[in-house]
């Protein structure tokens, strides 16, 4: 009595939740590159974070695609298309069960499953003819008749499966009628804001696949950035070794030095700009062509007059009065058309050479622009640089906690292919290496739809998103990266005045990301790794060569370890921190991520 | 109509009547459909339930026990267990027929006011083999 009341209990607690819950259209799971299936709960997050190189694989459930085409669509099927699939099920196993009619030589236990077998399988499909009038009646026919069992079962098992058949040609009937088709597409959002760029997913739309491009596991700088940053690190050691703290005031002073820089390239580019306009105005070109276009204005007048009196010639009833009076009209014009025609060809030779003038001082300016505008550009170019470190530091510092979903407008291009709900693929893989370009903290958003065509005419078709599923992108396996910076080494037995020698240092750290934290991959994201060291113990300005152990975190900004100087022979620990800006002797760290 | 494998229970002789029922239900492994009453429709059911008795699946057979009296066995049909269907539950005034499992359980009732045709009573004996 209680085990059936917890089980109806349950039963119910199980509908209640079925119904409140939201319809989910797609299953999606991620398979790392080495194989590993991560299926992907999106009632533990809403904003799930995957390998960057990983494939997505998502499943399209077509059943609850249906129910929920449905319900935009007034009718609904006789027959739930789910209880059609389990008696096609049962219809697909006629043999096996007929097979178990009659004696059996089995054991009991055997015969025991067997009976247990045919009677839910015929049960269900029974109880599908009792609720369908027609075919409870021939059934019962059937079952009445004085065929043998296995005649009666298999008339019976045929009947049902042209009445399922039938339901079923209705229903994609109904539904193709119903004109709703099912949409499915994705995007790829830059970390920087950048544009929304739709991504080709196989079979379901017409884009061209996007190019090879796995995020590699290690990270080696170019020799030539290499080269850079150790020799903007030697000098950025000195400088601490030399003036301590104080060379931190380089900071300020290199910001003042920007904006100084900033204020000459303005001034340098306005009165570029105002000269450029004062020249032009004082080329007088239209005043140059001014006599020509009047000269041309009054031969256009005189060419009209002439026409005008031909046609009065021509129309005139008295041919030899309107002649007389043509004649002279045209003898006047004649005597003026000449002397226009005249004073023409001199205003035109005057024209040309006023202009000739004008392109020697156009030249003359063009020159004089490019010297200008050379000059102003020469002063920007060195602040771009400067400007792109603090931009990066900023946006650094402000890439913390959790994700946001930004407001993002996916609209689905003509290239995303319509399906009926019969012909959806039952799922597609989306191996993001193909995706393109990409970066940690990169976005892929997932849309599904429903498309409603049967609209009035020149009307858009109704869209209904039903799912939008959002993943961020962040390398998660092992990767590391090499790079150059500056640590402040302490020995352990102390070897000069200060504390802290400043010198530069290799490092390569290796990091796993994390699935579930946006924290740790935006901001804590630890790594261990080696370092190489040049300290100076012996004070002799040789560098020694000390080798270490080193745990970083807060992408790089925080870094710690152990070391031994084989030269001093004299263990240390060091620490770094990183900067952004060259100039004030720190720059630490990894080469950006972008 | 010949009723081939369907027990008519006597309602004169009690000793007669328990010591088949309990032969039926608990001695052979058999699944069986009981009938209750003595109206057109339990004679319907009768020979609805006896035609759809003739099937034997995985060796076991069906049988059919017809308590015309619905006074005869009260006590033995109230001992059965319970199974998908609870006889306790029901009026028994509103039984036509139930069907007993090989675990000598009740598992489908057929009311008084449905049909008992050849389908349902078929339904009643596949209940019967699903445990």
């Amino acid at each position: 009595m209680k085990t059936l009341l917890r089980q109806r209990c349950l039963l119910l607690a199980l509908v209640l939740g079925a119904m409140t819950a939201r319809a989910q259209v797609l299953k999606i799971e991620e398979i790392s590159r080495d194989g590993e299936r991560h299926p992907i709960d999106f009632t533990q997050t809403a904003y799930p974070i995957v390998d960057i190189n990983s494939t997505l694989k998502v499943h399209i459930d077509k059943n609850a695609v249906r129910r929920i085409a449905d319900q935009m669509k007034p009718s609904k099927p006789a027959v739930e298309p789910e209880r059609l699939d389990a008696i096609a099920n049962i219809l697909n196993r006629e043999a096996e069960l007929l097979a178990l009619l009659g004696p059996s030589t089995r054991s009991f236990a055997e015969r025991r499953a067997d009976l247990r077998k045919f009677s839910d399988g015929l049960l269900t499909i029974l109880t599908f003819a009792s609720q369908q009038k027609n075919l409870s009646e021939n059934v019962n026919t059937i079952l009445g008749s004085d065929l043998t069992q296995e005649q009666q079962y298999a008339a019976v098992f045929q009947l049902i499966r042209e009445e399922t058949f039938q339901l079923t040609q209705e229903i994609k009937r109904s539904s193709a009628a119903q004109t709703v088709y099912f949409r499915l597409g994705a995007w790829l959002l830059e970390d920087d804001g950048g544009a929304v760029r739709p991504i080709h997913v196989p079979q379901f739309d017409t884009y061209q696949e996007g190019a090879f491009y796995q995020v590699p596991r290690f990270v080696l700088p170019s020799s030539e950035e290499l080269r850079r940053s150790y020799a903007a690190a030697v000098e950025a050691a000195k400088n601490y070794n030399e003036n301590g703290f104080r060379s931190l005031d380089g900071l300020k002073e290199h910001l003042l030095s920007i904006r100084d820089s900033l204020q000459s390239a303005l001034l340098c580019l306005r009165s570029l700009a105002a000269d450029i306009q004062t020249r032009t105005e004082r080329l007088e070109v239209k005043s140059a062509l001014r006599p020509l276009v009047a000269h041309t204005d009054s031969l256009i007048g005189m060419a009209q007059q002439l026409e005008g009196l031909v046609r009065m010639i021509i129309s005139s009833p008295e041919p030899l009065k309107a002649a007389r009076g043509a004649l002279n009209g045209a003898l006047q014009l004649f005597k003026s058309a000449k002397s226009n025609i005249e004073s023409f060809d001199i205003v035109l030779k005057t024209t040309i050479e006023n202009l000739k003038k004008i392109s020697t001082q156009v030249r003359e300016l063009a020159q004089e622009a490019e010297r200008s505008g050379t000059a102003c550009l020469r002063s920007l170019i060195p602040l771009v640089k400067d400007m792109e470190e603090v931009a990066l530091l900023i946006k650094q510092w402000q890439a913390l906690g959790v994700a946001e979903q930004r407001d993002v407008n996916l609209q689905f291009g003509t290239e995303v292919n319509r399906f009926l709900i019969e012909d959806i693929p039952d799922s597609t893989d989306l191996d993001l290496r193909y995706t393109g370009q990409r970066s940690p903290d990169d976005q892929i958003y997932v849309k599904a739809a429903l498309e409603d065509s049967a609209v009035a005419p020149g009307q858009p078709a109704k869209e209904k998103e039903i799912e939008r599923r959002v993943f961020t992108m962040f390398q998660i396996d092992w990767h590391a990266q090499l790079s150059v910076g500056v640590v402040f080494v302490s020995p352990f037995q102390k070897v000069f005045s200060k504390q802290f020698q400043a010198a530069p240092s290799y490092s390569i750290v290796a990091r796993h990301g994390s699935r579930t934290s946006y924290m740790y991959n935006r901001f804590w994201s630890v790594g261990v790794g080696l370092n190489a060291t040049a300290p100076d113990f012996n004070l002799d300005g040789t560098p020694e060569v000390g080798l270490g152990g080193i745990v970083s975190t807060m992408k790089d900004y925080v870094q710690l370890g152990l070391g031994y100087n084989f030269g001093a022979a004299k263990a240390y620990w060091f620490f770094g921190v990183r900067f952004p800006i060259g100039a004030i002797t720190i720059p630490n760290a990894a080469p950006p991520e972008k | 109509m010949t009723l081939d494998r369907t027990i008519i229970i006597p309602g004169d002789n009690v000793a007669l009547a328990r010591k088949l029922f309990n032969s039926v239900v608990y001695k052979e492994d058999v699944l069986v459909v009981v009938v209750l009453g003595d109206g057109a429709k339990a004679l319907q059911a009768v020979q609805s339930a006896d035609k759809r008795a003739k099937v034997v699946v995985a060796g076991f057979e069906r049988k059919v026990v017809w308590i015309r009296s619905r006074d005869t066995l009260k006590k033995e049909i109230a001992a059965l267990k319970a199974g998908a269907a609870d006889l306790s539950k029901e009026e028994m005034g509103k039984v036509l027929a139930f069907s007993i499992s090989l675990n000598n359980t009740v598992m489908d009732v057929v009311h008084t006011n449905e049909e008992p045709n050849f389908l349902r009573m078929e339904q009643a004996f596949l209940k019967a083999g699903t445990v």
